[in-house]
């Protein structure tokens, strides 16, 4: 029997502190809690950072420090700092030191590393050791040195090495979202497919419950599988909410590709053991032949201005299409011909607030509006050049008239300087398993002690 | 043409990692749920979206009465 707390579905996002005070009272083994997802976009892990603040994670972290303490078990997060990559870790140890002198704690910090180092992955392409997944970008040889940071994805394996050490704090780079709360069940030998199961369904705290926002949820691990009870006052737990959340953000509802194997859950079998309780058995695991991590990676496209203009005048709402297509087109001709540049140096677009913005031409539900927000997002190769086509763009979205006749118009400019730099533009440029001869070949485990309010 | 809306309890859609999207689609009732597999395609759903066909993954649960889709995630 192993019972897991997960306070929330990230640090950063807040938990109850009432239930999470009853998660304690129930005993715990372990509390487990995520600190990143790529779902914020590819800046974070490009840049190494954090996308939640300090304050809010020191804050947060602090409560999960005391609760552990309080329960004298192992506090362990994940994809530390949003990204996972190693500067990211670094800026959670600091914060944990911090806590640890202000709380006057003695820890024993146990840090686990995703970073990679690209010589190393260029020699692992060059072996084969590197494959795609699924509709993965293209990767070629040369490409591996374009990225900022490139992290690989530990499993349970990693994660119970981190175990091993006793130590009282785990703070681990970037891992699938499951690892951290299977790890311990399965080194307990609780069911291996359930572990996996539970740690799926729990990976985002109560958001496989009612009352998502509550985030604590305890999950009870055994022989045969495991019970989740979501610990706010207020939420419930039933096979429906349960079993749903498998599929949320999965592009299987009934596969889940982990480091050394797969968790099926085709055969699983969820019942209500009371008002708020949920028992769920039937998971399979399935090892896999070789050992394979998941890489991210993630490298800087190009460099952008943005620029907002707000259109109120029915006359240019009606005919926006054809105001901003003017614009586009003006504009780009006056840059290639004013900066000596050619269409593939730099991309114009203007994006319709109100109208089609998010699905651009594919939407078939838009209405009438009375004003648009017009976003021009000025792609170039290098932030000076973006930025002065930013300022070559500036002046058509606040006078540009619709035809030489009218007089000319002004617009609304929300900020000024109207055109904003957004700095450099960073992708996702990896989709690939790397094949390991050893789980911890990608990773490093170092130990730090806080002892009497001093690292 | 019916909306699909106003038919089910609930359409969600959702990222799944950075190369993937899914959509959830909550029927609520065994007889919707019926309905809606039996008539909305594959094609249908490629055709709206603007994808190939051939990439569409679908999923239909009926112990959740949900129609499940997903497909590499398009650059809009």
């Amino acid at each position: 029997m192993t019972k897991v707390v997960v306070p929330s579905g990230a640090l950063g996002l807040n938990y109850d502190k009432d239930a999470l005070q009853r998660a304690i009272a129930a005993g715990p083994d372990i509390i487990a809690i995520d600190g990143g997802s790529t779902d914020s976009g590819p800046s974070y892990l490009g840049r190494g950072i954090s996308k939640y603040s300090r304050s809010s994670t020191k804050i947060e972290w602090k409560g999960l420090m005391q609760a552990r303490a309080k329960a004298n078990v192992p506090l362990v997060i994940g994809t530390a700092g949003t990204c996972g990559a190693d500067s990211a870790v670094d800026w959670l140890v600091d914060i944990t030191k911090e806590i640890a002198q202000e709380l006057g704690q003695n820890v024993k910090i146990a840090v686990l590393k995703s970073s990679q180092d690209k010589i190393k992955i260029q020699d692992a392409f060059n072996d084969d050791k590197i494959s795609p997944l699924e509709h993965a970008p293209d990767l070629n040889a040369g490409d591996i040195s374009s990225f900022e940071n490139i992290v690989a994805l530990a499993g349970v394996e990693q994660i119970t090495e981190a175990l091993n050490t006793g130590a009282d704090i785990i703070i681990a780079g970037r891992k699938t979202d499951t690892a951290i709360i299977a790890a311990l069940p399965i080194k307990n030998n609780c069911h291996t497919g359930a572990a996996w199961h539970g740690a799926k369904i729990a990976e985002c705290g109560a958001l496989c419950a009612t009352n998502p926002q509550s985030g604590v949820i305890l999950v009870d691990f055994d022989h045969e599988g495991f019970t989740l009870t979501p610990m706010a006052d207020n939420a419930k737990a039933t096979p429906h909410t349960v079993s749903a959340h498998m599929l949320y953000e999965n592009s299987n509802p009934f596969v889940l590709y982990e480091p050394g194997g797969h968790l099926d859950v085709t055969e699983a079998d969820y019942s209500a053991i009371d008002q708020k309780s949920v028992r769920v058995e039937g998971a399979k695991w399935v090892p896999s032949d070789k050992y394979t991590v998941k890489l991210e990676g993630s490298r800087i496209t190009g460099y952008q201005v943005m620029i907002m203009a707000l259109v109120r005048d029915s006359h240019y709402v009606e005919h926006i299409d054809q105001w901003t297509s003017d614009i586009h087109d003006l504009c780009t001709s006056k840059v290639k011909d004013r900066l000596a540049l050619s269409d593939d140096d730099f991309d114009i677009e203007l994006r319709l607030i109100g109208k089609n913005a998010t699905l651009g031409a594919i939407d078939v539900n838009t209405k009438d509006a009375s004003e648009i927000g017009v976003m021009g997002i000025v792609t170039a190769k290098t932030s000076e050049l973006a930025k002065e086509i930013g300022k070559i763009l500036n002046p058509y979205l606040l006078h540009h008239p619709l035809t030489k006749e009218e007089e000319v118009p002004t617009f609304a400019f929300p900020f000024s300087p109207a055109e904003i730099e957004v700095g450099p533009v960073y992708e996702f440029g990896l989709n690939h398993v790397l094949q390991l001869d050893h789980p911890m070949d990608a990773f490093s485990l170092d130990v730090v002690e806080v002892k009497n309010g001093t690292a | 043409m019916a909306r699909l809306r106003d038919k089910v309890e609930k359409v969600r859609s959702k990222n799944a990692g950075p190369f993937w999207l899914t959509i959830d689609i909550f029927c609520g009732e065994k007889s919707i749920y019926q309905d809606v597999c039996d008539k909305l395609s594959n094609i249908d759903i490629a055709t709206v979206l603007d994808v190939d066909v051939a990439n569409l993954k679908r999923f239909e649960i009926a112990s959740l009465n949900v129609l499940k889709i997903s497909l590499p995630r398009p650059q809009i």
